[in-house]
């Protein structure tokens, strides 16, 4: 298995191209750039990750060159942890603990306890994934056993394939010491011991191994034969409200999404129904044939179990989603759940509440949920932070008499004010005159002025000089809501700025 | 020989035909003003029906309009695309304050394109909890305005097309069409508008000099329109 290698191949063959071979990748090391991976022929050819790049030119003047991109490698494993989700909804990306995060000894670990047989039995599941596998170009070693660490060592030691009971003790023992992953000085150490074999280091006694090697060997092979259980840490906690379909021939019609959907909603309606609560985020997840990932999302204002509501938030994405050449799979879950009790549903009073939280739930579905917000208001006199939007279901809504009332403010705000040339026959005056495109107008009627100063303890709101709001009307009648920057007797003249118009 | 009955008789059928008419007579807001809204064929504007509003005005209307409407239960929901928002400026709550429009039943629906405000304005209009639409657009097609007006009539609430751009006469499936532009008047200072209802819906059109009362949040008509300048009718034209 060479992850990174088969990256990169996979993503060539995808344009059309072949790579070069012999091929490594180098990263820069403690001595100059090393080999962080070589393919095959280099293989044959002697190289090894490790080896500095200098050493390997010489070797084979041939080789090809590529800089090694572990963030590269790292998104391609969680992609592909991401992807077994249709398997099992517990799926760990497993990094060598006993050294550095390695793309060499990475590994996918998937709790497969009580899933396999939907995919016909444990052997069958493993031809699934190595099928997809190679389908995606990738290098793959897969064992499922009793223990995730066993599992672990079988695939990347021993034969592979599926390990269970009395002959695992026996395969396992057969493994080299590399597979208790102790990390390289204790592995080197213990071979240079002679101790080669898990099983040579079974039959010591317990004592003189805690004392030479403290209680890390230990630990270890209680672990690989499955005494005690390894860390497990899936990549996402599984949701507890989850439900699940798959096919074997792909569908890819809408409709037939749409009727799957159903399905799994009124399945997890039921769920709901029995734990009291309603969802308040979902999750669609599609399995896409060509082994890529497509997600849904759909949030509710409130607490929802309502399948008929849900089914119609989800359409309205369903329409744009690209599912490649079908679905193979699909899995609903609940990621965010709260109480609803049965009596809140029907409650007859709390109906435009209700409808009022539905519809905002559709508009937010397909215009995302930012687009939908309620205006509320703000601690402040600048009228740039006078409002602020608030999400429109869950936030509560501030009092009408919040809003700073009795002073003039217009209907709509410029976001930034806009420069105008305006002339005020006396300083600190209003204007008497209107310069816009390029001819002047006299004002029909100003009043004011409204001193505002500026908020000098914000920091995000630079704005250093006073402003004196007027409320003008032009020759045309229209109202307009005009400030003065700064004052006549300071050394800068003032500039005027129109910041909004009224009706 | 017609008299006066027939006449009525009808007219009511006429207007029954032309979709306007009685339907709508029963769930109509007034406008505050009695002449306005004895000249309205409903008696007042009606609910679960579209109107259009044009004019420089337009915003001050629609907000004056909605504020009308939300005299009943409901929420208003005002949608609009970011690009028109960003050269018209935003939605203003101490503005909104000021037209009796409480911005805690206000919901702001910002769209990214027309057709995704159609969209929002037509679930918005279907919903039993809204009171009152605000769509904010630049021309809209014949159909567009039926699926509207029929969402109206579903939902329930009202639909206020604001329109902004250039003035247009074509066929529209709205109840109402007017035309706000400022009036200007001997007093500067009295910031009149020039009401114009240049369609109707069973009703003959007509135009009003008004004031909208900030304290009593409604409209007053303060003089007749027959004797307003020709340049004025030009104006609400254009």
């Amino acid at each position: 298995m060479n992850l990174p290698i088969d990256r990169l191949r996979s993503a060539a063959a995808r344009r059309g191209e072949r790579l070069p071979e012999p091929l490594a990748l180098h990263a820069p090391g403690a001595r100059g750039q090393v080999l962080t991976a070589v393919d095959v022929a280099a293989a044959a050819a002697g190289l090894a990750p490790g080896l500095r790049l200098a050493d390997a030119r010489a070797i084979l003047p041939e080789l090809a060159l590529a800089p090694a991109a572990p963030l590269a490698d790292r998104r391609l494993l969680e992609g592909l942890a991401t992807a077994c989700l249709c398997y099992t909804p517990s799926v760990a990306l497993d990094d060598d603990p006993g050294g550095e995060p390695d793309s060499e000894t990475a590994a996918l670990l998937l709790d497969i306890t009580g899933s396999a047989h939907l995919f016909g039995g444990e052997q069958r599941l493993l031809d699934r994934i190595a099928r997809r596998l190679d389908r995606l170009g990738l290098g793959h070693r897969l064992a499922v056993a009793d223990g995730a660490m066993a599992a672990w060592a079988w695939a990347r030691y021993g034969d592979g394939g599926v390990l269970r009971g009395e002959a695992a003790k026996e395969a396992l023992a057969r493994l080299p010491v590399q597979a208790l992953r102790l990390g390289p000085e204790t592995t080197t150490t213990l071979v240079r011991l002679g101790l080669r074999r898990v099983g040579q280091l079974r039959t010591l006694p317990q004592r003189a191994l805690v004392r030479r090697f403290g209680r890390a060997p230990v630990l270890a092979l209680e672990r690989l034969m499955g005494v005690t259980e390894a860390p497990f840490t899936p990549l996402r906690e599984p949701p507890r409200h989850a439900a699940g379909l798959a096919w074997v021939e792909p569908i890819g019609r809408t409709e037939d999404i749409r009727a799957a959907v159903l399905d799994l909603l009124e399945r997890l309606g039921r769920e709901l129904e029995r734990a009291v609560a309603g969802a308040r985020r979902l999750e669609l997840l599609l399995f896409r044939v060509d082994g890529e990932l497509a997600r849904l999302t759909v949030r509710t204002g409130r607490p929802s179990r309502d399948t008929a509501h849900l089914l119609e938030l989800f359409e309205l994405q369903l329409d744009g989603l690209d599912i490649g050449f079908g679905i193979e799979s699909l899995r609903l879950e609940v990621t965010e759940a709260a109480p609803l009790t049965a009596r809140q549903v029907d409650l007859a009073q709390d109906q435009d509440v209700a409808e009022l939280a539905r519809l905002v739930d559709q508009l937010q579905a397909r215009l995302g949920p930012a687009a939908v917000r309620r205006l509320v208001p703000a601690a402040s006199h600048w009228p740039e932070h006078a409002q602020s939007v608030a999400d429109p279901v869950g936030a509560e809504p501030g009092a009408s008499d919040a809003w700073l009332a009795g002073q003039p403010r217009p209907l709509r705000l410029l976001a930034r004010p806009a420069s105008i040339e305006a002339m005020a026959p006396v300083p600190d005056g209003p204007p008497l005159l209107l310069r816009r495109r390029g001819r002047s107008e006299p004002v029909r009627c100003a009043s004011g002025p409204e001193r505002l100063e500026p908020e000098w303890w914000r920091t995000d709101n630079p704005a250093p000089r006073p402003r004196d709001y007027y409320r003008v009307t032009d020759a045309g009648g229209v109202d307009l809501w005009l400030y003065r920057e700064g004052r006549y007797d300071e050394a800068e003249p003032p500039t005027w700025h129109l910041h909004g118009t009224f009706g | 020989m017609a008299d006066a009955s027939t006449l009525a008789a009808l007219r009511a059928r006429i207007r029954s035909l032309d979709g306007g008419g009685a339907r709508f007579g029963a769930r109509r807001s007034s406008l505050g003003d009695a002449a306005i809204d004895a000249h309205l064929p409903w008696g007042g504007l009606p609910r679960a029906a579209l109107h259009e509003i044009g004019g420089g005005l337009a915003s001050g209307l629609a907000a004056a309009l909605a504020s009308r409407f939300l005299r009943a239960a409901g929420t208003l929901v005002w949608c609009a695309d970011a690009a028109l928002a960003a050269r018209q400026g935003a939605l203003y709550a101490p503005g909104l304050v000021r037209f009796g429009i409480d911005p805690a039943r206000l919901i702001l629906v910002r769209c990214r394109r027309a057709t995704e405000t159609l969209w929002a304005a037509h679930e918005a209009l279907r919903s039993p909890a809204v009171a009152c639409v605000v769509a904010e657009i630049e021309g809209l097609d014949l159909l567009a305005g039926r699926r509207l007006q029929l969402a109206a009539e579903a939902g329930g609430a009202a639909g206020l097309l604001l329109r902004f751009g250039r003035a247009d006469t074509a066929p529209s499936a709205a109840v109402t069409r007017w035309r706000a532009v400022p009036f200007l008047g001997d007093d500067p200072g009295a910031r009149l508008w020039l009401l114009d209802l240049w369609r109707v819906k069973g009703g003959v059109p007509a135009s009003w000099v008004v004031g909208w009362d900030e304290k009593t949040l409604s409209f007053a008509a303060v003089r007749e329109p027959a004797d307003r300048p020709a340049a004025q009718r030009r104006r609400a034209a254009g």
